[in-house]
Formats: structure tokens, C-alpha cells, sequence
């Protein structure tokens, strides 16, 4: 046997390729983690979140444990050059490599192709880029885990997949939920569900996740079926509100673990199972830290990133900033813009610049696009941070309010000057006001879940 | 809202009263710290029943295992 051949073996037993290799369900759910991979990567190179030039168009934001991962960026936005281009070209050869991979039966390679694809897509979500973090991508990244890096593949896969269901529950248990505000404060409702009766299905969703998601993992085939195909009907309900992103996530793993094909599977009793055990720790672990920094999460947003927190609560919020900077600029009165067409997350509805002595005052104002922008303080203080840095800037005010569940607006956040505070995790952060010390100044209309 | 799709309108500085809660709604903000008791004390107790069941498997299928090698030493 030649080195390459030894290396190969290794590889294989390394990462116990060949489970996947012997599993018809594995295999699928290798292609569906794929299908998922191209979706993520086809929604990123539209958008230049990690780009060298992201740090001043405000749309790279770091995580709170790496504020400074804007200098480990290195493509372009496309106006510059075409790195960015080039960069998504190679990975979509990756990705096409690990499709034939499978369809050639090569697992090693489609195993090593995909790893690359698994390491950028984690990079870029718990490294580069606190904004994009959404709880689809930490699905697909918490199962492609354990798919390409854990023995047991097949038990483990199915044991996260229903774990994720019971740990993500416990950012419901609220009244946003308990009591239906979330939906009942939106425009339209539940779809297809009577006002009346949003509490009854809001805690129905909270009954099947909390019980209902264990029957997933049944031997009774009747049970298990029932309890598949309802949590199928759910997630299909669902994207009426959130379209396909998180049902792409979820379905494929949804139908191919426990559709059809589902069987059985007794937990491992091997010592190689700890590996998984230990994962499966971690993800509640992840979980658990959401709810460190003492304070209500839902209005600071203060460790909301960490776990599951798919509807947390309806938000809606408004950021005034005004920028104070040496020299003089072209004086603007306030132009206001109000119904101006916005993209999620937020739209800028009007700004201004007006001159004094020797400064310009700039003038800006944002609303939030729906109620699934988290209305985060701490993306605001890490966009204006990057603004402080410049020269001709001497201050930065910024006042931020906020509503959840159709609730009143609070001023969370009224700072003179942003460029002076700091931010801390798993702490609070007093800059950030919480009720009754952060005033209500007014209340909001009802809005929609997509805008 | 005032403005439908795409448009955002925020009703800051109005005075407008909170949106009103159905009777249902309000029958359950009465009780409402009760109610996530509950379901917090819900999800504990399924999260020991998962792991007991899962202890119980895990004895199982290695008493199987135990059996099954027995035999064929055998």
C-alpha cells in the first residue's frame, strides 16, 4: 500500500467515513448539508459583511470576544477589485468537487472538500461577523459537526437534531409567547390562526418543543410518524412568516432523520461515543450562555447571540446618531424621509448635516425593518467605534430605542458620546438603560413580520 | 401601520396606548410568572426523564452486548 493510499485509510478511520459510506441516511444528509452550504454561500457573496472595506461602510460587525477580527479580512469589495469573486468562485469549486465526491463514492474527498466549506462557513459566523450569526446557520453548523467530525454519526445527528428543538424552547418561555404578544402585536397575526387563539397555538409550539420533539426518536413507528409529520407541518406553516431560509436549514434534516427512512437507533455504547456526548454538552452549553449577563436579554439583546434564539421576541427600534466632526461640510436641512423604502435589518429614513462655527453636526436616523431585527445596542456601538477612530470626528452621540412585543418604546440607550464607552460580555453594560431607569417616550404601531 | 409592504412608520412621541390584550391574553398575564414556572419546571423534569432514559439504554444495550459476547466465546 503507497503512502497515499495509508494516508487515505487514516483519514477514513480518523473520521469514521465509513459510516457514511454504509448509511443510505447519511449519505442523503451529506448532500443536504451541501444544498444548505451552497445557499449560505450563494446569499454571502451578494453581500461584502467581511470585506476589507466592510469596517467603514458599517457592515462588518465583530464579535464582542474578537473586536478586531476586521483586520483578518483580506478580499475586496467588488468595486475594488474582484477578490471577493474569485474567493466564492474556489469555494463553489470546493463545493462542486465534494458533490462529485458523493456521486463517485469518494468520501474521502467529498469528506475533505467539505471540511473546507464547514471552515469557512464557521469562520465567518463565529469569527468574522456577529451580524451574520443567525440560528440557521448555527443548525447546519452544529450538524454538519457532528456528520464530519463524530463517531456515531447517525445517533448523534438525530439525538442534536431533536436536543436543538428542546434547548432552543427556553428563550419561549416568556410572555412573548406564553401570553401570544409576539404574534398579536404584528399587523396580520398568526396567519390563518384567529387572534383570539394565537396564546393557544403559541403554547402549543412551546409543548411540542419542550415534550412533542422526543417522540421524534420513538421505536412505535405510529408515534414517531405522527410526531414527524407534524413538526413537517410546522415547519411548513412557518415559512408563510420566515420565508425559506431557516425551513432550508431544517426540513432536509427534518425528513431525511425521521421521514421515510427512519429507524431505530440505540445509543452507542462504545468509548468513541464520549466524543459525542461532549458535543452534545457543548451545544448546551451554548445555550446556557444566553442567559449569563443578568438583565432582560430580549430589550439589552446583551448575550443574545449565544444559542438558539429563533422569535425571541417581535422588535422594533429606532437609532438616532449624530456625529460631531472638525471642519465644515455642505449645510442640509433635516431631510425627512419617512416611508422611504428600507431592507431588512434597518433603512435609514432621514439624516441631515448643518454647520457651526467650525464643525459639522451629521445627522442620521434609522428604523428597523421588521421583527426579526435584533435591535442589538451593541452592533450600533461597534459600527460608531470604527467612525471614532477617524481623525476629523470629535464626538458621537447616539440615542436608541427600543420596543419588543408591541410593548413601549424604551430609550435604552441615550450616550453623549459612544466613542468613550466600552462593551463588556457576560456583563451588563450600564450604558445600555433597563427599565424603569430607561424612560418609555412612546409606543409603537403594529407591524409585519417581513418586510 | 401607515404605510403597508415596504414602508416603515414608527409611531414614537404620540402617546398611543399599548395594544390592547385579548381576554384570553389577559386571563394569562394575571398569572403569567406561574405560567413560565410551569413550563420551566416542565422542561426539567423532561430533561431528567431524557437522561434517565437514556442511562436506561445505554444499560441495555450493553447487557445485550455482554450476552451477545458470552455466546459466542462459547
Amino acid at each position: 500500500m503507497d503512502i497515499v493510499s495509508r494516508v487515505a485509510s487514516s483519514y477514513e478511520r480518523f473520521f469514521s467515513l465509513a459510516e457514511i459510506r454504509e448509511s443510505v441516511v447519511l449519505r442523503l444528509y451529506f448532500g443536504a448539508s451541501l444544498f444548505f452550504t451552497f445557499i449560505t454561500f450563494y446569499n454571502w457573496v451578494l453581500v461584502p459583511t467581511v470585506a476589507v472595506e466592510s469596517v467603514n461602510s458599517g457592515a462588518a460587525v465583530c464579535w464582542p470576544y474578537f473586536q478586531r477580527c476586521h483586520e483578518f479580512f483580506f478580499f475586496h469589495d467588488t468595486r475594488i477589485d474582484d477578490s471577493r469573486g474569485i474567493f466564492y468562485a474556489i469555494l463553489l469549486t470546493v463545493l462542486v468537487a465534494a458533490a462529485i465526491g458523493i456521486l463517485r463514492n469518494r468520501w474521502t474527498l467529498a469528506h475533505a472538500a467539505a471540511v473546507v466549506l464547514f471552515a469557512w462557513e464557521a469562520l465567518v459566523v463565529f469569527a468574522f461577523s456577529y451580524s451574520v450569526a443567525q440560528p440557521y446557520y448555527y443548525y447546519h453548523l452544529i450538524l454538519t459537526a457532528i456528520l464530519l467530525f463524530i463517531p456515531h454519526k447517525l445517533y448523534f445527528l438525530k439525538f442534536a437534531f431533536v436536543f436543538l428543538y428542546f434547548m432552543s424552547v427556553t428563550v419561549k418561555f416568556d410572555p412573548g409567547w406564553i401570553l401570544g404578544t409576539y404574534f398579536s402585536s404584528l399587523a396580520h397575526g398568526l396567519p390563518l390562526v384567529p387572534r383570539d387563539m394565537i396564546p393557544i397555538a403559541s403554547n402549543l409550539v412551546i409543548f411540542s418543543q419542550v415534550v412533542g420533539c422526543w417522540f421524534l426518536l420513538a421505536r412505535h413507528p405510529r408515534l414517531q410518524a405522527a410526531t414527524f409529520y407534524t413538526f413537517l407541518g410546522f415547519h411548513l406553516y412557518s415559512s408563510i412568516l420566515i420565508f425559506y431560509m431557516f425551513p432550508a436549514a431544517v426540513i432536509p434534516p427534518l425528513v431525511i432523520l425521521f421521514g421515510p427512512l427512519y429507524r431505530y437507533t440505540a445509543p452507542p455504547v462504545s468509548w468513541s461515543a464520549a466524543f459525542g456526548w461532549a458535543f452534545i454538552a457543548c451545544i448546551a452549553l451554548f445555550q446556557i450562555l444566553g442567559f449569563v449577563t443578568p438583565g432582560d436579554r430580549r430589550l439589552t439583546l446583551e448575550g443574545n447571540k449565544f444559542g438558539m434564539f429563533m422569535f425571541e421576541a417581535n422588535h422594533q427600534c429606532v437609532a438616532t446618531i449624530q456625529k460631531y466632526e472638525d471642519g465644515t461640510g455642505i449645510p442640509l436641512e433635516w431631510k425627512a424621509n419617512r416611508g422611504a423604502p428600507c431592507a431588512s435589518p434597518y433603512c435609514k429614513v432621514a439624516e441631515s448635516v448643518s454647520v457651526t462655527g467650525t464643525s459639522t453636526i451629521s445627522r442620521s436616523r434609522f428604523e428597523s425593518g421588521g421583527p426579526s431585527t435584533r435591535c442589538d445596542p451593541y452592533e450600533w456601538w461597534f459600527r460608531l467605534q470604527q467612525q471614532c477612530t477617524k481623525d476629523t470626528v470629535t464626538r458621537i452621540s447616539l440615542q436608541f430605542d427600543h420596543s419588543i412585543n408591541g410593548g413601549p418604546f424604551y430609550r435604552i440607550v441615550d450616550a453623549s458620546d459612544i466613542c468613550g464607552l466600552g462593551y463588556a460580555m457576560f456583563r451588563h453594560n450600564d450604558w445600555i438603560r433597563v427599565p424603569p431607569e430607561a424612560q418609555v417616550i412612546g409606543y409603537p404601531v403594529t407591524n409585519i413580520e417581513r418586510d | 401601520m401607515d404605510a403597508p409592504g415596504t414602508y416603515i412608520v414608527l409611531n414614537e412621541l404620540v402617546g398611543n396606548p399599548p395594544p390592547a390584550l385579548s381576554p384570553l391574553q389577559e386571563f394569562l398575564a394575571r398569572h403569567i410568572d406561574v405560567l413560565i414556572m410551569f413550563w420551566q419546571a416542565l422542561w426539567l423534569i423532561v430533561a431528567l426523564a431524557v437522561f434517565g432514559t437514556v442511562v436506561q439504554q445505554y444499560i441495555t444495550a450493553h447487557a445485550r452486548r455482554v450476552t451477545v459476547e458470552e455466546t459466542d466465546h462459547r
